[in-house]
């Protein structure tokens, strides 16, 4: 599974809907559960899966689906 | 009512559109004089002045030699919280006071100053300069209540200011004399009531006259505020700048946490990035408590810092206990709804009928009018405490 799949998974499971698909322009407009709690539930199982830690300055400004995978890959490699 | 620095200050206001809705490079040392200026005619003494300026440049140069951030924006915390006069806590530890003056502003410096800090190693540092950040800082249409603008976000902004032709000017200037109107006769006319009826109130309590102060006080704050923020956000367009909306019809939010993200909504999102999210991150990766759990803490902590900072009284810390209380017990209320309505679809499409919005609107409304009476009066007094 790619970066953007892993991703996808922790979506579905957060937002409780298995047949949520998102791409990497998929922002807090087009899930309308996406708020600042999901948003926190979504940050705390990305780290915990990908083994990395956000600072809250990243955390604050991961708005699109892309940054937050962009931000992965730089802290994955 | 009216000073001299008011007479000034709507003077500025109204020339500043002719001198910065240019393109050119020294449209930000323009800005930086008009802030300037009106900060330095604000001070009554060279003392304040100085310790204004050090206020405002130790944390700019200390920030770029910080790796960690956390330890300066705890000394600027402390910093306020002596400058700012919380006497509940400067007089209860005795600690005397050196000067008698108040910042102007201070409380949103303090804002803008964390978001600067905590931004400051992870940002474009192109971006970074003394103009713009004591332009951010003393923005003239921002400082003395809001919108709390984002530093990255301020100094873009500065970079590409809009083009005047583009801006539809009667639209502008349409919504900048609705809210004088706002500020100047309906926040005037409902404020003068409600202190009327305070007052009677202190000698004969009748549960009538609490209802006429409980919503008069309540327009009063809605009108003063954002009609202040529409005369701010017009004038501003006019000089080229994008401020921030705050506010999008509040007192018809359906909860608490709606109302949050229709009332003030530059100081919840910057509560948010700075103090509710920073919680729940750090208590979720514990992962001792249940997600639950963990946000009605968060709550509680962001509406306590959020009553504190509006003012120094112990008046603010009980409105900041009650806001954490009602968003916290909306949340618990909304939870076991889209339970018993088997999920958040059928719970949305609910909310969407007539009776039940009406009926959402009147309880959020009424919480948040009774909790503001705590804003402008002396509640416990009124209720013989």
């Amino acid at each position: 599974m790619n970066i953007l799949e892993q991703v996808q998974e922790i979506f579905r499971d957060v937002f409780d809907e298995k047949t949520l698909v998102i791409t990497e322009t998929t922002s807090a407009k087009d899930i309308e559960d996406w708020d600042s709690l999901t948003h926190i539930q979504l940050v705390t199982k990305i780290e915990k899966h990908f083994k990395i830690r956000f600072t809250v300055s990243e955390v604050t400004k991961l708005k699109q689906v892309g940054d937050l995978i962009k931000l992965i890959e730089s802290k994955t490699t | 009512m009216i000073s001299l620095n008011s007479l000034i200050f709507t003077g500025v206001l109204f020339l500043a559109p002719f001198l910065l809705s240019i393109k050119s490079k020294y449209r930000n040392w323009i800005f930086l004089l008009i802030n300037l200026s009106l900060i330095l005619i604000s001070m009554s003494s060279v003392l304040s002045a100085i310790i204004t300026f050090a206020w405002i440049l130790i944390p700019y140069f200390l920030s770029s030699k910080l790796k960690k951030a956390h330890l300066l924006i705890g000394a600027l915390v402390l910093g306020f919280i002596y400058l700012n006069r919380y006497d509940w806590i400067i007089s209860s530890l005795g600690i005397p006071y050196l000067f008698t003056f108040k910042l102007l502003g201070l409380s949103y410096i303090l804002f803008r100053q964390i978001d600067f800090v905590l931004n400051r190693s992870s940002m474009d540092q192109k971006n970074i300069n003394l103009v713009h950040y004591l332009n951010y800082l003393l923005s003239f249409y921002t400082i003395l209540a809001g919108p709390i603008l984002k530093y990255e976000a301020f100094v873009e902004d500065l970079k590409d200011p809009q083009d005047p032709k583009e801006i539809d000017v009667l639209s502008v200037l349409h919504r900048v004399f609705n809210g004088y109107i706002k500020i100047f006769v309906l926040s005037a006319l409902c404020s003068s009531i409600s202190i009327s009826i305070y007052r009677q109130l202190l000698t004969h309590f009748d549960v009538l006259s609490f209802i006429g102060l409980t919503i008069t006080n309540a327009l009063f704050i809605y009108f003063n505020f954002s009609g202040y923020c529409d005369v701010m956000i017009g004038m501003g367009k006019l000089s080229g700048f994008k401020i921030d909306e705050n506010f999008n019809k509040p007192y018809l939010a359906q909860d608490l946490s709606d109302f949050w993200s229709r009332w003030h909504m530059t100081l919840t999102q910057w509560l948010t990035n700075y103090v509710f999210n920073p919680i729940v991150v750090i208590f979720a990766r514990t992962e001792k408590l249940s997600l639950e759990k963990v946000q009605v803490i968060a709550f509680f902590i962001t509406f306590l810092v959020a009553g504190l900072w509006h003012g120094t009284t112990l008046n603010f810390l009980i409105y900041g206990i009650l806001q954490g209380f009602g968003v916290s017990l909306s949340k618990v209320i909304n939870d076991y709804r889209i339970k018993r309505l088997g999920g958040r679809k059928a719970f949305r499409a609910h909310r969407q009928k007539p009776l039940v919005k009406a009926i959402e609107i009147t309880l959020t409304l009424s919480y948040v009018a009774l909790s503001f009476l705590f804003f402008s009066f002396d509640v416990l007094a009124l209720l013989g405490m």
